[in-house]
């Protein structure tokens, strides 16, 4: 079951960046800073703190 | 086949049978959750059932497992057996002896006092020693594990720490490190208040401890998760392992921060000064940062398997991975759900926000992601690339094995979604009437409890596949030879770069030196206070 058996004998060269990954990893950056601005400002400062 | 087979076979057995209880107790929860008026449902059997299921599958499945597969990972990554085996026995047995105990006390309505055991809710004695006993008996699993280590080190001086035993005694430094706390509350605090030695408990300062303890748990949890994404994973999916360095950092950089961030569970608690918490803060918003290198490593593993197999295009490679082999799929999806519970960690910890959903459904939201699924779910991926291999057979059920991932990954986001909305709603956790005798705000809660209750359904099947997969493998899989335990090639031996990051011991001074700076002056500013303490609340 395991793909693991099926490695390549001959790998092809991996060169370069991870492309993909840099994609991936950025937008996922992106809409973890838009999330958290998006609770602040507009669900946290409404409510207010806590302590004036 | 490994000389640890039943050593390690046996903590798995432990752990998959707690998880089987555990899952039976969360049904429960969810089916209350829905509202439905079913013949057990009492509040009394609701908060039994919360605190087996947390203690069962926080404390015992986890730490059952996490010994299990680090013995796998000594003997086959160090290449020699482990070292003091009677040693391993006992500390299983004794670890055994203490999960007996908690589970008695548990289930006979001796212990409800949730998986947190604040005081002055009060539990029989017997609960707490039973934890004490689970405690020591993985201290005795983390000598043989650093003494495997030691021995090795001494037959191999130039040799390079094997990447997964340098993930695990990084899990075993913080281990070390975060059960001082507890072991302090336990035996200092709670056994001779239970015995009725003292009369009376310092609520404040038993949570001081229990979090000092309670938060570095996680990455106890989460530490030998990583260790399968970087060492597994990427070889289940056909690839190798992009950076052997950056992982060996993340392990460092768990070590350093696990431990100084326990107060930001304590941001509405009095007792503490806020300076103190504010530093907390700071150190939690910096352990963000090695999960995302995870993020970008593990997945940049996965691109490299792809890309082998014939990708090119920027996202392509994602259609070359595994997705029908539960032992990759488990931890791809944990992964994606991990990603989720990271963003909701951010919340808790900022100073300010976190009195937006302190003790609201949010947070088990969040560490149903968390634990429940980045630690459980990989966990359970693991299960099912290692127990073939330590059983010699074949897995059995194995449709079920391929759907069960999905389930879990559905169920989950029903579950934790909807508790991270009605919790900025304002719903709390662990409340059995959360109706609130019809009250309009608790109105706005109905839709949600009633998908978290649909979510909770699709795990318990999702549980009962996994439960049915390991039983059956064990039971009745077809003897065959399987497969040597390997782990993953990095894509460039890691040669003498960065070989500071092997030093343990001085990790350990750096990590000592945080947590004293993090919690003694605290600790002593508390006791120098008046304190009046509180006697014992047995609740049912």
């Amino acid at each position: 079951m395991s793909d693991e058996h099926r490695q390549p004998s001959s790998e092809p060269a991996f060169g370069g960046h991870p492309k993909g990954t840099l994609a991936i990893v950025g937008i996922y950056g992106l809409l973890f800073a838009l999330g958290w601005l998006y609770l602040y400002f507009f669900v946290f400062v409404p409510r207010g703190a806590l302590t004036p | 086949m490994i000389e640890s087979r039943k050593l390690a076979l046996a903590n798995f057995w432990v752990a998959i049978s707690a998880f089987a209880i555990a899952a039976g107790m969360a049904v429960m929860q969810a089916l209350s959750r829905a509202n439905l008026d079913l013949p057990w449902r009492t509040a009394k059997m609701y908060y039994l059932s919360v605190t087996a299921h947390g203690v069962l599958m926080a404390l015992i499945f986890t730490t059952f497992f996490i010994m299990g597969f680090g013995y796998v990972v000594a003997e086959r990554a160090l290449g020699r057996p482990i070292a003091q085996r009677k040693l391993a026995w006992g500390s299983f047995y004794v670890a055994l002896l203490g999960t007996v105990l908690v589970a008695w006390a548990i289930l006979w309505n001796k212990a409800t006092v949730l998986y947190t055991f604040y005081p002055p809710l009060k539990a029989h004695p017997a609960f707490y020693i039973g934890a004490a006993l689970l405690v020591i008996g993985s201290w005795g699993w983390c000598w043989v594990m650093v003494r495997s280590y030691i021995l090795w080190k001494q037959a191999n001086p130039e040799a390079r720490t094997p990447l997964p035993v340098h993930g695990y005694l990084a899990t075993i430094i913080v281990w070390i490190l975060a059960t001082v706390g507890v072991a302090a509350e336990v035996v200092l605090l709670l056994i001779p208040w239970s015995l009725g030695i003292t009369e009376r408990i310092d609520p404040i300062l038993a949570r001081i401890l229990f979090w000092w303890f309670g938060h570095p748990l996680v990455y106890f949890w989460l530490l030998p998760a990583y260790v399968i994404w970087y060492t597994v994973t990427p070889r289940v999916a056909g690839g190798k392992l992009f950076s052997d360095p950056l992982a060996r950092l993340v392990f460092v950089l768990f070590i350093v921060l696990s431990t100084p961030v326990g107060f930001h569970h304590q941001f509405l608690d009095p007792g503490v000064r806020a300076g103190w918490k504010l530093f907390h803060a700071f150190n939690t918003q910096w352990i963000l940062f090695p999960s995302l290198l995870t993020a970008f490593t593990v997945i940049a593993s996965f691109e490299i398997a792809g890309r082998l197999k014939g990708a090119r295009g920027y996202l392509d490679w994602l259609e070359e991975l595994p997705w029908g082999d539960p032992a990759f799929s488990s931890v791809a999806l944990a992964m994606i759900i991990f990603a989720v519970g990271g963003f909701g960690g951010a919340i808790n910890a900022s100073y300010g926000m976190n009195a937006m959903i302190h003790n609201t459904a949010w947070v088990q939201g969040h560490f149903h992601l968390t634990v429940g699924t980045a630690t459980a779910l990989t966990f359970m991926g693991a299960a099912y690339w290692l127990m073939p291999k330590l059983l010699d057979r074949e897995l059995e059920l194995s449709l079920l094995a391929r759907i069960q991932p999905y389930l879990w990954f559905g169920g989950m986001l029903l579950f934790s979604v909807a508790n991270h909305l009605t919790g900025l709603k304002g719903m709390p956790r662990r409340i059995y009437q959360f109706d609130y005798g019809g009250s309009e705000v608790a109105d706005q809660w109905m839709g949600g409890t009633g998908i978290s209750a649909l979510g909770g359904v699709f795990l318990f099947v999702s549980a009962l596949c996994f439960v049915a997969v390991m039983f059956g493998t064990g039971l009745a899989g077809k003897r065959a030879p399987q497969a040597d335990i390997e782990f993953a090639e990095p894509l460039e031996e890691p040669g003498s770069k960065a070989r500071i990051l092997d030093r343990m011991g001085l990790w350990v001074v750096v990590a000592v030196a945080l947590v004293a700076a993090a919690y003694a002056y605290p600790i002593i500013q508390h006791l120098a206070t008046e304190r009046f303490g509180a006697r014992g609340v047995p609740v049912f």
